[in-house]
């Protein structure tokens, strides 16, 4: 198991500045990770760890060592490509001992090797086919065994599952979390896919151009989310913000309409900036009932069997909330919310950043 | 089935068809027609009638020595250039791909051959190859032996050989360079990682993958060679020394436009047009097995 280390990693081209000064460090057996937009230089963050783009400053360290000048072959990573890039004109088995091939180990070594790999993915009745006669999943494991069968130090995926159909790629999640717990190889797995990140990661490292906004666990980022890019980037059906002013006298929240919330003082930050955004979870709302103080008008509902995503009006700003199925709210009413303190996030609006404790 | 625009009237469509047809049919059945008539009949050399004479113009050819000596020197004309002229495009292909630098002035600079036409190629070549003047004079000057095109045959075929390659290589060069920025990037990043050399990842992964491209490529460089080698040779050696680069193709040209043969020119173009077609059967039966599709 290896370690990876990144210091201010840079990258340009030309005039764009594509990554601006990445810091990360993934502890040996770690699965990290990256989740950002298309464009916000995950891959290319990814490609320089691989050695496939020249890194412009900053520098990447594999076990310990600057390996910012050598060659792809010499880092020992092993990486699982989006279109997962199999030498066409080679049957399964040589597609995946082709690395020991150019090692120069002998046939039988190799076979040996390369039946071992093909039993873990469930390949060994494939080998013999070319790529162009197995199914995306299929290759997609062809390339798995591909990089696993070199026993790299580091794992490396430029969003594999992006080219499978949503119920291969569920299964193939799966796959790639237990082939990790067995193998406990430190990886690291760019996606633009949020349940992805959630569901495998150890740590997720979310990119937004160019920087990191956040690095945490999939459940503090969730929880926790460290700006506003991250809070409106992780989960479904969304993360409502709100506009408005901390009124101090009243130690309350007021909308830039007019609506009020109340916080409360034990559970909010001790000093908040005058000009707030406060945030919550759709489903960390609950409905409760008409009341002469309206702060919730439902607008729409959709229907998605087990809950109902309510869009409506929150002081004339739009936010959505996600309720249990069977209960009845009819467009155009008035309902007042009910927020937990604890699930209430408040952000500074001039920085995107969390206001902490 | 393919939707198709049909002509309501079938004059219309014959006449949008009749240019080309008449293109074809002048350019190519009527010559080949006429080469075929002539093979099989004495045809007077100041005209004014012919006689049929049956196979004896292709027994009279195959009974030449000289005959047999233009088709070995062709297939070795064939031969060499291919592998020179694909050997080479391949080579800056390969370097171009690599994206080193200047790579877009080179690009250009490798097509430029095959734009000249053959025998201003082959006249640029003639002046800087002659040993009296040029370049290779200092060499022909003091070592005779090492190099005198007008002489020696060998030193003659080396230099319709190189002319020619050098113009052809141009053309391989431009389609091994498409043919190699066809792969995906990604299969060569792979190989990069699975810890292939420049080299190994050429020989391994880049070349199995332009077979087609090879395979096009030698097709149509041997029927070329056959047919396209006459500007060179006529401009630079005139098939001499002693007729050491006398090709198939100049050989009909000579005997039927110098020595006046018609007739023994025609069973002479009827024979390459059947080399032509059978090496080309070959390759498509033999070769064409070990290329990759994908």
């Amino acid at each position: 198991m290896a370690s990876l280390e990144l210091k201010k990693v840079e990258k340009k081209f030309g005039q764009s500045h594509v990554v601006k000064g990445v810091d990360l460090v993934v502890e040996p057996g770690e699965f990290v990770v990256i989740l950002g937009p298309s464009g916000c230089g995950k891959s290319t963050l990814l490609r320089m760890v691989a050695g496939l783009e020249a890194i412009t400053a900053g520098s990447i360290l594999i076990n310990n060592r600057i390996v910012n000048e050598l060659e792809p072959r010499e880092r020992g990573c092993a990486m699982v490509f989006q279109n997962y890039a199999l030498y066409p004109h080679m049957s399964v088995a040589e597609n995946i001992g082709y690395a020991l091939k150019v090692a120069g180990l002998s046939k039988a070594d190799r076979d040996l090797k390369i039946r071992k790999v093909a039993q873990t993915l469930g390949l060994t009745e494939f080998l013999e086919r070319k790529p162009s006669q197995l199914s995306g999943g299929q290759r997609q494991r062809v390339a798995m065994g591909r990089a696993m069968i070199r026993e790299p130090a580091v794992f490396l995926y430029d969003e594999p599952l992006s080219n499978l159909d949503a119920k291969l790629r569920v299964s193939m999640r799966g796959e790639i979390r237990r082939l990790h717990q067995r193998l406990g190889t430190t990886s690291l797995f760019v996606t633009h896919d949020q349940i992805e990140a959630m569901t495998l990661a150890d740590r997720i490292v979310v990119m937004n151009e160019g920087k990191i906004e956040q690095i945490a666990t999939p459940h503090e980022i969730y929880n926790k989310p460290a700006s506003l890019f991250v809070a409106d980037f992780v989960g479904s059906p969304g993360f409502n913000l709100i506009e408005g002013v901390y009124d101090s006298s009243q130690h309350a929240f007021v909308g830039l309409g007019g609506g009020v919330l109340s916080l409360d003082r034990a559970k909010t930050p001790t000093t908040l900036p005058p000009r707030l955004i406060i945030g919550f979870r759709a489903e960390c709302a609950v409905v409760t009932g008409e009341g002469s103080d309206p702060s919730f008008r439902v607008d729409y509902i959709e229907d998605l069997g087990a809950t109902k995503h309510v869009q409506g009006f929150f002081d004339d700003q739009k936010i959505i909330i996600a309720v249990k199925g069977d209960e009845a709210l009819p467009s155009g009413s008035d309902f007042r919310l009910k927020i937990k303190a604890d699930d209430l996030h408040f952000f500074d609006p001039m920085s995107g950043r969390r206001v902490v404790q | 089935m393919e939707k198709r625009a049909t002509f309501s009237k079938l004059w219309l469509g014959m006449l949008f068809v009749l240019p080309q047809m008449l293109l074809v049919f002048t350019f190519f059945y009527w010559p080949t027609g006429a080469a075929l008539y002539w093979a099989f009949t004495l045809e007077r050399p100041w005209g004014g009638g012919n006689e049929w004479v049956g196979l004896d113009n292709f027994r009279q050819v195959f009974a030449d020595r000289a005959y047999w000596a233009s088709i070995t020197r062709s297939l070795i004309f064939a031969g060499t250039t291919t592998a020179l002229s694909m050997g080479s495009g391949l080579l800056l292909a390969l370097a171009c791909d690599r994206g080193l630098k200047f790579r877009k002035a080179f690009q250009t600079l490798y097509v430029w051959p095959y734009a000249v036409v053959a025998p201003a190629a082959a006249l640029a070549f003639r002046f800087i190859f002659a040993p009296e003047a040029g370049l290779f004079s200092l060499i022909a000057k003091s070592h005779p032996e090492v190099w005198n095109p007008t002489q020696n045959g060998y030193h003659a075929m080396a230099m319709v050989i190189f002319c020619y390659s050098w113009k052809y290589a141009g053309l391989c060069f431009i389609f091994f360079l498409a043919a190699l920025q066809a792969i995906p990037r990604s299969v060569i990043e792979a190989s990069a990682l699975d810890g292939a050399s420049v080299l190994r990842r050429a020989r391994d992964i880049q070349i199995p993958l332009i077979t087609p491209t090879i395979f096009f490529l030698i097709v149509i460089s041997i029927t070329d060679s056959f047919q396209d080698s006459f500007g060179i040779v006529d401009v630079m050696t005139d098939g001499g020394p002693a007729k050491a680069t006398e090709l198939m193709v100049y050989k009909i040209y000579f005997d039927g436009f110098r020595g006046l043969d018609y007739s023994g020119a025609a069973a002479q173009s009827i024979v390459l047009m059947f080399i032509m077609m059978a090496l080309t059967f070959f390759q498509f039966r033999f070769i064409e097995k070990r290329v990759h599709y994908s």
